[in-house]
């Protein structure tokens, strides 16, 4: 059935991403928001607006039952989750069924069997997918847990049942402090998914992380769309993705990507989803990958694989809600050329990456061929410290990986922002990195690599005129910028200037030419 | 002319001065530029450096904010933020660790209040909780004592080094308790 009216329960990038598929799909978008968010760019963007609660994501976007009496208050006859808050909630899934709307994504009981880490986990082993030895058994007591931890021995990963983007997990490296990791790791999950259940892993040492997004229609296709490499995390979150893997041999493609198919065939998949592997090259074998866990939504970095197919993801999870097939077989799905994504977070990388909150004076998107920028904030957007601290992501493609890291890295110094904190260098210093650039990553790759980096203090030339050419243009006094002198005196002294410096750079340009 | 800026801690001063079109500029390590200044935008500058009579230059644009005494500019990535000199800086510095009370390590919101005043607490209870875009930080007491002021409720919003909690060493607590009663009265 076409959804004519669909309710985005979500904020930031992902609504204004959702938004804009809804135009194309002609399907009126309805935002929501909450306290905190009466100005984002999403509630201006869509035709209505809902405010859901209070600014805490607990009281509003995480809030269940306010969202579905939004949709029916706006008369949506479906609710698009986004990712994080309630994506993966099963039980906001059947709520949204129990009321007649339409979810985009998966159904409850597929979210239920793989959004939990353990059932999947189980799941996968029945299917015969390769997993992770661990630990995942339903008795949650301490005494079970900390000797299931000796047992499968140093170094060890706990990982939150309900887990997603990192939170709720702990690398324990001695075994003298399993039980405190583990005490921060369900307090973390507890806050974040309502849920402190854990499981314990192997830590594998040096492991890509690569994952296969895959769509299951409900005629009972299940088809992939390739793979993303997102081995560059900062304590597990993920900050640069692409695809294709430089890991990975035409064969290898195919063995993972058929693992994947296999896991959202076993599981009765319907809608997106992403496949999750770990990918190891032990030094006496040949490469493996363990099934890690399936989630069950639209990915933040879906983007690469749109660069790199063509097509919308957004747009497909409509048309499989709807109770469409596929639009196409496996075999007519092509990726060609190379994308890369970046997460632009506020956070100050020379304080520890704290979260950086503030107003956005200066917000500028580079833009160009291949450059594609997803993004929930403009100029004078306030980023409150209620939400996640990711303000855009910054995608690009090329022809191949060297093309398209060399567009990156432009990308990335015309992305101006300022008012927060942002880790803009912090990415560009990863691009410029030897080893980034060989294509030779592992998920410990920052831990190893750029622990100790920091912003460089050495204030550059440019700046320094820069500062002087404030002052000049203002035409007043050292120091002294009012809004007046600006736009009297400034103005006839930047049109004069403009001239000069466009005349000067045109001559270059032919010198610098033949 | 001369400008005087503050970055951080540290005075900068740069020589400016009218050059037919454009400007001479001396920066503080005594390099000397010829340049060509404009704005492109009401707050982006475009730079476009001449070197001696060549016609090569190169050209840079660099985005700025201006808000109150704050200057900002973005370039490569990076931020910069300067002020404007001024003689006499207020220098009002935040209260320090070792005084008792207790500051906010980062922007963000109260999300537990965990004492209150009058309270007793031993070395590295936790006191509150401050959560800014998911990330928990626990205010932990430095030493035994006792809670002597509290300055934030929960779900209050405050901004890095905002005083939170007071707490008053035990040895000292019967003292200054006494003095706090005097100051009151």
């Amino acid at each position: 059935m076409k959804i004519k009216r669909l309710l985005i329960a979500n904020r930031g990038e992902i609504a204004v991403r959702i938004i804009r598929a809804c135009r194309e799909a002609d399907i009126v978008p309805i935002a929501v928001f909450s306290e905190a968010d009466r100005e984002a760019m999403h509630v201006g963007l869509a035709d209505a607006a809902y405010c859901i609660g209070p600014a805490p994501a607990k009281a509003s976007y995480l809030n269940s039952e306010s969202l579905i009496r939004a949709a029916e208050a706006t008369q949506a006859d479906a609710i698009h989750p986004g990712y994080g808050f309630l994506s993966e909630n099963a039980e906001f899934a059947a709520a949204c069924a129990r009321a007649g709307i339409t979810f985009v994504g998966p159904p409850a009981d597929v979210m239920r069997r793989l959004g939990d880490k353990i059932e999947a986990k189980r799941l996968m082993e029945q299917a015969g997918v390769p997993v992770v030895p661990g630990y995942s058994g339903d008795d949650q007591t301490d005494a079970v847990l900390l000797e299931q931890a000796k047992q499968i021995g140093m170094p060890l990963l706990i990982k939150a049942s309900a887990g997603g983007g990192g939170r709720g997990m702990r690398v324990v490296t001695n075994e003298a402090d399993t039980a405190d990791s583990l005490d921060e790791a369900r307090r973390e999950a507890k806050a974040a998914f309502g849920d402190d259940r854990v499981l314990l892993e192997r830590y594998v040492a040096k492991a890509r992380h690569i994952e296969v997004q895959i769509f299951g229609d409900t005629q009972g296709s299940v088809i992939h769309l390739f793979e993303r490499e997102c081995s560059i995390q900062r304590r597990h979150q993920k900050i640069i993705e692409e695809s294709p893997s430089p890991a990975l041999t035409p064969e290898l493609r195919k063995q993972i990507t058929e693992a994947a198919v296999a896991v959202g065939k076993a599981a009765g998949y319907i809608n997106a989803g992403t496949v999750e592997f770990l990918f190891e090259t032990p030094a006496d074998g040949p490469p493996r990958f363990y099934f890690l866990e399936v989630n069950t939504r639209l990915q933040v970095e879906h983007p690469v694989t749109e660069l790199l197919t063509g097509l919308d993801l957004v747009r497909l999870q409509f048309r499989i809600a709807e109770g469409e097939p596929l639009p196409f077989t496996q075999e007519e799905c092509v990726a060609t050329g190379h994308a890369m994504e970046v997460r632009v977070y506020a956070e100050d990388a020379a304080v520890g990456f704290q979260p950086s909150v503030g107003t956005l004076s200066q917000w500028i998107e580079p833009s160009g061929p291949g450059v594609r920028v997803d993004s929930g904030v403009r100029r004078g957007s306030v980023v409150s410290p209620y939400y996640d601290p990711m303000l855009a992501k910054l995608i690009v493609r090329g022809a191949d990986r060297a093309e398209t890291m060399a567009r990156l890295e432009q990308a990335i110094l015309n992305f101006h922002v300022l008012g927060v904190q942002t880790n803009l260098a912090y990415l560009l210093a990863i691009l410029r990195d030897a080893a980034f650039r060989e294509g030779d990553l592992s998920t410990r790759f920052l831990e190893q690599r750029f622990a100790d980096w920091k912003p460089d203090v050495v204030i550059p030339n440019e700046v320094l005129l820069a500062l002087a050419g404030t002052v000049v243009t203002a035409g007043s006094l050292a120091g002294k910028l009012s809004k007046h002198s600006d736009s009297v005196t400034g103005k006839s002294a930047s049109g004069r200037g403009i001239e000069n410096s466009l005349g000067l750079w045109r001559s270059s340009g032919r010198w610098r030419n033949t | 002319m001369k400008l005087q800026f503050m970055h951080g801690d540290d005075l900068i001063t740069l020589e400016a001065e009218r050059a037919g079109d454009g400007w001479k500029v001396v920066l503080p390590d005594g390099s000397l530029h010829s340049l060509i200044v404009a704005r492109t935008d009401e707050d982006v500058l475009h730079l476009t450096e001449t070197v001696g009579d060549s016609p090569l230059v190169y050209s840079r644009q660099v985005p700025f904010a201006s808000d109150g005494d704050n200057l900002d500019f973005s370039y490569a990535g990076n931020t910069y933020r300067f002020q404007t000199y001024r003689v006499r800086s207020a220098a009002r510095k935040p209260p320090k660790a070792s005084s008792g009370v207790l500051i906010a390590p980062m922007t963000g919101v109260v999300s537990e209040m965990l004492v209150t005043v009058g309270e007793t607490v031993i070395a590295y209870q936790p006191l509150a909780v401050i959560e800014a875009m998911k990330v928990m930080s626990t205010l932990d007491a430095p030493f035994a004592g006792t809670v002597k002021m509290v300055y934030v409720q929960a779900q209050q919003q405050v901004t890095h080094g905002a005083p939170i909690i007071e707490i008053v060493p035990v040895e000292k607590s019967e003292i200054e308790n006494s003095e706090t009663d005097k100051n009151n009265s």
